[in-house]
């Protein structure tokens, strides 16, 4: 055979994409940057440095400040106010020299001309209920925020301060530099709210019946800002949805309350003996090792009998906490005090709820409990729980992590009767708050600026733990396809995860929701578990007690799982695409013992005719003029390959040639790159699930055509079968095209007439 | 072992009402509207709060009126009829449309009110007023998001703005 052009160009031009370059204009087109879904992050990321490697762990130079808090803080129950007295040591463990501080002033969000009350906008309405038309136009607003009294260095000096809004700037006296500490007091107070009726993370609950107050009490004292080789000082100010960036240290906090007060709070009580009668001590004693069911500590019927009356004397609770970031506590007169014992790896940890009468009987019996599954799930995924004790408070309305404390509603009807809503409300508020602990408490990053880091990978973990209590649980968030309604809305309503928490419209999917269920999908579609669950468990250890970026997550689960994963952290947490992928066209070939005119004219452009060719296979689709249905038949149509096959039988083992050929085109309205999951159904009835990765969308972003052989008839093919990819319509994912009825025509028809 | 069947409530795709960090309750309801040229029909579905429209019942009844379980059906059905149909109201150029519902289906936390129209011409214009739970719930959202012909819009009502206008893109 005379070959005029090599054997590899024909082969060239018969695999592969065959592209006619058809510029009929000869207009300069446009370039571009690259636009590649596989871009890695470069641009988007910091350059790595010696305090945070690339591979997504803390460098050789990471540092983090201390600070360390002594205070004296009494509650005047009466007044509903907090006095406070701290002294703070500042240590300086940056290279930098530091010549002032920030003290963050949050109680200021409540000051009555706070800018924060006017952060949104608002119209007017047509129609009030005449309550709020009254307390909006004629009370006088709530007097609150930090009255500071003085702020005094180690010599009772007064240090030069200035206060902008939620932040007050400490001039320092002289410059501190790398190594040194600061020591300095301040004096305080604040009308605590009514957190009810007035909103907030903290405050109290007024019972007018007994005309008694439950206090749970966070934001309570002047604290400091981080400052870190990421951000500088993390001044961003206080507006209310975007939380808080705190500092590692050692707290002391002795609170003064009413003798009959029972509290909880951060940190270990270090004279029980002291604040608890008798045989509350007994019992709080019996608890430490009581593994299998909570011990009450004070009973409802001893809190019911002291509802009555209110004690004048005080009494001073005494705590200590350990390299905790935050300080909270609750208490009153009213709470009912529960605890156990927990064994957490070769720990013991206390588990215990404290909660007024009102929560009962759903507290006595869930809540103690649920705290104890939730450190044994979150330790598992994670770190074993460092911490000595977790606790959980009933609050109205409230879910609110602190270290060691959260606030959780849940309350059942005044008779005792309770929904079935409310109960598991109640449980799954409890699962997210305690597992907070470890998602910003411990792996501590910068809630201010990323609300996902935290809300996302906590809301996660708690999907994980209720699979792990009942696998047919169908929980709220994490599963994909209930992200898709957000997902597919109006993009004027959206935001990427990677958005400032006071920016986004739906705070809710944007940040708890969209990323947990992002997570959800790298664990079980993209990596699978053994991979994730090292990555994650790697991120959580190389950041635990330290101030992780968004970065250093990312980069960690790639660098400990070898998944490239730009694609994703680009197309799930960077931007607002969705994910569509569908079947464009399904086409079956046939082996034809004749070249297609393409195939002619092609071989013309190089001046060949096909009898010139070499040996070729070749193929024809079944829905081209050319095809005719003899070529249906089961024989091998082509002479060339029965000839090859007969001469070459030893080399392919007793194999017979596919009778199937398929050429099926996917295509991808949706922005974001995914896997393509595809199910095939043959005529015997067998199915088969195959997955394309992800990487068959790199060179076009738009479509990709996939060549499949089969020894059984392909009867049907479904795209993500399984409903793992978070896919916003379904209608282009299956062949034969199933029309998807909407839940409005679902509904539709089981009406009658 | 510490085995609970759990319901855990769906969240409405807008605000999470239960939202740990919350520092007040955020009232929301959300409705589809879906304007179908091809059948000159428009589908509206309603997804609210069971709690919030359970309370809203309640207020002017003396009767202990409960959404869960679904016992008191006829009740119940002629309660969120009524309930659709004084609070949700369309309009195309100008014209009161007339329409039907469907009626109601629990999910979860939520209740769905379904409800359709017909309309003769293609109109330009429509207008929508949803006062769902105004002013019973302080701060109450109702959110509308229509969508016809493959373009989407949402519009986030509330006390201050109970009525939208959409104009259909050509």
């Amino acid at each position: 055979m005379k070959y005029k052009v090599s054997f590899f160009a024909f082969l060239f031009i018969f695999s592969g994409a065959l592209n006619a370059q058809d510029n009929e204009e000869s207009k300069t087109q446009a370039g571009h940057k690259n636009t590649n879904n596989f871009k890695q992050l470069y641009e988007e990321f910091a350059t790595p440095n010696r305090f945070r490697t690339a591979s997504g762990a803390p460098g050789v130079d990471y540092y983090q400040q201390q600070v360390d808090y002594v205070m004296d803080i009494e509650l005047d129950d009466a007044n509903k106010k907090l006095y406070g007295k701290e002294t703070i040591t500042y240590t300086n463990n940056s290279p930098d020299e530091l010549s002032y501080l920030w003290v963050q002033l949050d109680q200021n969000i409540r000051e009555k001309d706070a800018p924060a009350l006017e952060k949104n906008g608002s119209g007017v309405s047509p129609l009030t209920r005449v309550a709020s038309f009254a307390t909006k136009n004629m009370k006088d607003p709530f007097d609150g925020g930090f009255n500071v009294e003085y702020v005094r260095d180690s010599n009772g000096k007064s240090l030069k301060t200035i206060t902008n809004q939620t932040m007050m700037r400490v001039d320092l006296p002289a410059p501190l530099k790398s190594g040194q500490k600061f020591v300095f007091s301040i004096k305080w107070w604040y009308k605590i709210n009514d957190h009810v009726n007035d909103g907030g993370r903290s405050g109290y609950e007024y019972f007018a019946k007994d005309d008694n107050r439950a206090y749970v009490i966070a934001q309570f004292f002047p604290r400091l800002a981080v400052y870190n080789d990421v951000e500088g000082w993390q001044n961003y100010q206080f507006w209310g949805n975007g939380e808080f960036a705190l500092n590692f240290g050692n707290y002391e906090v002795n609170i003064t309350v009413p003798e009959d007060h029972i509290m909880e709070a951060t940190g270990e009580l270090q004279n029980p003996k002291e604040v608890l009668s008798r045989k509350e001590y007994q019992r709080y004693k019996q608890a430490q090792n009581t593994f299998d069911k909570p011990v009450l500590i004070v009973t409802q019927d001893e809190v019911i009998a002291k509802e009555a009356t209110k004690a004048s004397k005080k009494s001073t609770w005494k705590f200590v906490a350990e390299n905790v970031r935050d300080f909270g506590f609750a208490t009153s007169r009213r709470f009912i005090w529960d605890m156990m014992a927990v064994k957490v790896g070769d720990k013991n940890v206390i588990a215990a709820s404290l909660y007024p009468k009102e929560g009962n009987p759903l507290w006595e019996e869930y809540s103690t409990e649920v705290v104890a599954h939730t450190l044994e799930v979150y330790s598992k995924f994670t770190f074993d729980y460092p911490y000595p004790k977790a606790v959980s408070v009933h609050a109205k309305n409230q879910g609110m992590e602190y270290p060691m404390i959260c606030w959780n509603y849940g309350r059942p009807n005044e008779d005792g009767t309770y929904s079935d809503r409310v109960k598991y409300g109640m449980i799954s508020v409890i699962i997210h708050e305690v597992g907070h602990n470890y998602f910003p408490m411990i792996v501590n990053s910068d809630e201010r600026q990323w609300g996902w880091m935290d809300e996302g990978l906590d809301t996660f973990m708690q999907y994980l733990t209720e699979q792990e209590l009942d696998p047919e649980y169908p929980s709220r968030r994490g599963e994909p396809s209930k992200i898709v309604r957000y997902m597919s809305g109006d993009q004027g309503f959206i935001s990427p995860i990677m958005s400032n928490p006071e920016n986004v419209f739906q705070l809710g999917p944007n940040a708890y929701g969209k990323p947990a269920t992002a997570l959800n999908i790298l664990r079980e579609t993209i990596m699978g578990k053994e991979l994730f669950d090292y990555a994650f468990k790697t991120y959580a250890q190389r950041w635990m007690f330290k101030h992780p970026s968004p970065e250093d997550f990312f980069r960690t689960m790639e660098d400990a799982s070898a998944v490239d994963l730009d694609w994703f952290w680009r197309g799930w947490f960077y931007s607002t695409d969705v994910v569509d992928i569908g079947l464009k066209s399904v086409k079956r070939y046939h082996i034809s013992p004749n070249a297609t005119e393409e195939v002619k004219e092609i071989v013309k452009n190089y001046g060949m005719t096909v009898e010139d060719l070499p040996p070729m296979v070749f193929m024809v689709s079944e829905d081209s003029e050319e095809f005719s249905e003899e070529l249906k038949s089961n024989e091998i149509n082509s002479e060339v390959l029965r000839n090859y096959l007969d001469e070459n039988s030893a080399d392919f083992d007793g194999k017979t040639l596919p009778k199937f050929f398929y050429e099926i085109e996917f295509e991808k309205p949706g922005g974001i790159v995914m896997p393509i999951i595809v199910e095939y159904e043959y005529a015997d009835g067998t199915k088969e699930q195959v997955t394309y990765p992800v990487q068959v969308w790199r060179k076009n972003p738009d479509s990709v055509k996939k060549a499949v052989t089969s020894d059984k008839e392909i009867i049907g093919i479904t795209i993500d079968p399984n409903a793992e990819t978070a896919d916003v319509d379904l209608s282009n994912n299956s062949w034969p095209k199933e029309e998807v009825k909407s839940d409005f025509d679902k509904f539709k028809e089981t009406v009658k007439g | 072992m510490f085995q609970i069947k759990f319901f855990l409530t769906a969240f409405l795709n807008i605000i999470l009402f239960i939202s740990p960090a919350l520092k007040h309750e955020y009232y929301v309801s959300s409705t589809d509207v879906v304007y179908i040229q091809e059948t000159s029909q428009i589908q509206i579905t309603s997804r609210l709060f069971i709690d919030d429209v359970e309370a809203f019942f309640n207020t002017n009844s003396s009767d202990n009126i409960q959404l869960q379980p679904d016992i008191d059906i006829l009740k119940i059905d002629s309660l969120s009829k009524a309930f659709f149909n004084t609070n949700f109201k369309i309009q195309a150029d100008n014209n009161n449309l007339k329409i039907r519902y469907l009626g109601r289906k629990y999910e979860e936390d939520q209740i769905h009110l379904y409800a359709e129209v017909f309309i003769d011409n293609t109109p330009k214009v429509f207008k929508i007023k949803n006062t769902f739970l105004i002013p019973f719930r302080e701060g109450q959202k109702n959110i509308i998001h229509f969508t016809s012909n493959g373009f989407k819009k949402s519009h986030l009502l509330d006390s201050s703005k109970l009525t939208l206008t959409q104009l259909l893109k050509q």
